[in-house]
């Protein structure tokens, strides 16, 4: 059952007077208890779609597009066009999200047991005493081993990884259907991001969670996640299952961040893509990604590519995907 | 895998290096004394790279910045070019200090955000004596970087994070470094914008013929850049050796437990199941 669809999304960043184009023409769909992994580089406007799907985009985002939410009672909700009141039930109980910068995104003068104690009682409406005996076991489920210490303690005392654990626990005390993790490994040690990770798929299987990977890192999406969609510059450049994707790359861009991800394993010195990645406030014509690719044509500079469907759930925006080259 | 540095003179020596630090109570924590660094010693010679490997809170940044001279040792001593830095008076300290340049891991808090790039590297220029003008200075530096001219009249929030890294490598370079300390330089960085870095940071260890003291978590990235590396757990070493012999044949199960964590294929596959 498709948990949450995208159709048509695009963001316009207008708060500086000009409109500046974030995302354009996303879409996908997402099944229940499946994982979807978005990867790009920084800019490519991985944050902003996770913003966009909880609906706490800053002032001055325009949304459009459609985002569709099926609620565990079944109820269909438009993220989009949605009331406030709606989405307050929505964020937290529905969709949980754990932030980029996770010790930044707890309250830094007020204890983490606490600050989970306070979501329990509102969210799961229960009294304090329950609430703090439950925010204990939520300190556990995540893996910390001082659950009664790091309930005591202020974020400021914890290390990195207790912090993404606590913003963790944080977000699933709402009991989230589905659960947003915004690059939640990339400023861990490689022994703790592996344990993370680990922790995560066990939630996921036990909490039968929906999971949207935010992450740059290609080889933590290929081995964690069912599904992938890459980002370059506010574009879908292509969309798939992950085993399609790691057989057979079908734009230059992805293929050419897989054949890093590669390199860096098969301990060879991996071959960077040229160039920066194009800037939002002055996008190249036609396909954003011309002025980096190896196999850009004229047409690339002068039309926007269209979306073709490889096969069944992958499709790829580019005039020249890999089987036709 | 960068070959010729073994006959070179020793640059940094760090003899049995301890740093504890005394946490004093106060509203929200109690007194508190943590042995960051146990003695630790090695040495980095001249063209040589050498990294510092662990899991954060290990003790890799205190010995960064005790080289740098912003921690104090407890116990220990730090020679720079035979001189003994933490026993330096001021104004010798002051003449040392350009020497060893750090390059942080917060690319973009390293910068300015009210100072254009020319300012940001002009303000390094001035403290040193040049033949060149400071514009020629600043355009020289920028294109050894691999950025072009017209960068610096930006404003840091106005670049990449790649960009953004590598002026912090142009500034550093600026007061004619012979140690560079670089704590985590592309962690922070995108696949390809760290594999730039990469490639950026070997060939100016070429052309400047720099020294790094390499700090991070990250196995592929110290493969990379380093001549040597050094495991640390719990503020001591606990492996160390040539890199691709290290990483090819670890003897400490730590070690192997670091290189283990690093490939992420068996992760799904054993946790999904």
């Amino acid at each position: 059952m498709s948990l949450l669809t995208v159709e048509n999304l695009s963001v316009i960043n207008s708060s500086s007077g000009r409109s500046i184009s974030i995302l354009k023409n996303i879409g996908f769909s997402l099944n229940s208890g499946e994982t979807l992994a978005v990867i790009g580089e920084t800019g490519s406007g991985k944050s902003m779609l996770c913003k966009s799907i909880i609906g706490l985009l800053p002032p001055g985002f325009l949304c459009s597009g459609n985002i569709h939410y099926t609620s565990s009672d079944n109820t269909k909700t438009s993220i989009i066009s949605a009331e406030k009141s709606d989405l307050l039930n929505i964020r937290g109980r529905e969709i949980g999200m754990v932030f980029q910068e996770a010790a930044a995104s707890l309250n830094p003068v007020v204890r983490c047991g606490n600050q989970i104690t306070d979501v329990l009682s509102v969210e799961s409406k229960i009294d304090k005493n329950k609430a703090k005996k439950q925010a204990r076991k939520l300190l556990e489920t995540v893996g910390l081993s001082e659950p009664e210490r790091i309930f005591h303690a202020y974020p400021h005392q914890l290390s990195g990884g207790m912090a993404q654990r606590v913003a963790l626990a944080l977000a699933l005390a709402g009991k989230p259907q589905l659960l947003i993790a915004d690059e939640p490994s990339s400023s861990l040690d490689s022994i703790t991001k592996k344990y993370y990770l680990n922790l995560l798929n066990r939630l996921k299987q036990e909490n039968n969670l929906t999971l949207i990977l935010v992450t740059h890192d290609v080889d933590e999406a290929l081995s964690f996640a069912d599904n992938i969609l890459v980002l370059y510059a506010g574009c879908m450049t292509e969309y798939g299952r992950t085993g399609a994707i790691k057989k057979a790359p079908a734009h230059p861009y992805t293929k050419a961040l897989l054949n890093i991800a590669r390199a860096l394993k098969e301990k060879d010195f991996p071959t960077p893509i040229p160039g920066e990645i194009s800037s939002l406030t002055n996008p190249p014509s036609g396909c954003r990604f011309h002025p980096r690719c190896p196999k850009a044509q004229d047409i690339c500079r002068l039309k926007e590519p269209p979306s073709i469907d490889i096969s069944d759930n992958h499709s790829v925006r580019c005039f020249f995907p890999a089987e036709t080259i | 895998m960068q070959a010729g540095t073994t006959a070179s003179k020793t640059l940094l020596q760090i003899q049995d290096l301890r740093i504890v630090y005394q946490q004093k109570n106060t509203f929200f924590t109690a007194d508190q004394t943590v042995h960051a660094v146990n003695g630790v010693s090695f040495s980095i010679r001249q063209g040589e790279s050498f990294a510092i490997v662990g899991r954060s809170g290990c003790g890799k940044t205190s010995i960064a910045m005790s080289a740098l001279g912003f921690v104090k040792p407890s116990a220990g001593a730090i020679s720079f070019m035979g001189e003994n830095i933490w026993q330096l008076n001021r104004k010798d300290l002051r003449q040392l200090r350009p020497l060893i340049q750090p390059v942080f891991q917060d690319y973009g808090n390293s910068l300015n955000p009210r100072m254009t790039v020319n300012k940001i590297i002009t303000e390094a220029l001035r403290t040193q004596p040049n033949d060149r003008t400071q514009s020629d200075a600043v355009i020289q530096l920028l294109d050894s970087v691999g950025l072009d001219s017209g960068i610096r009249l930006r404003f840091p929030h106005q670049l990449s994070g790649g960009q953004k890294q590598r002026i912090n490598i142009a500034r550093a370079l600026a007061l004619n470094p012979k140690l560079l300390i670089l704590d985590e330089p592309v962690s922070s960085q995108d696949l390809s914008a760290g594999v730039k870095l990469i490639e950026l940071l070997n060939s100016l260890k070429q052309t400047y013929e720099l020294s790094y003291l390499l700090i991070s978590h990250n196995l592929s990235t110290v493969r990379l850049l380093s001549d040597r590396i050094a495991i640390m757990k719990d503020g001591v070493f606990i492996e160390r050796g040539p890199a691709e012999t290290l990483l090819q044949h670890p003897s400490d199960n730590y070690t192997k437990e670091l290189i283990d964590a690093s490939n992420l294929t068996n992760l799904s596959k054993t946790e999904q199941a």
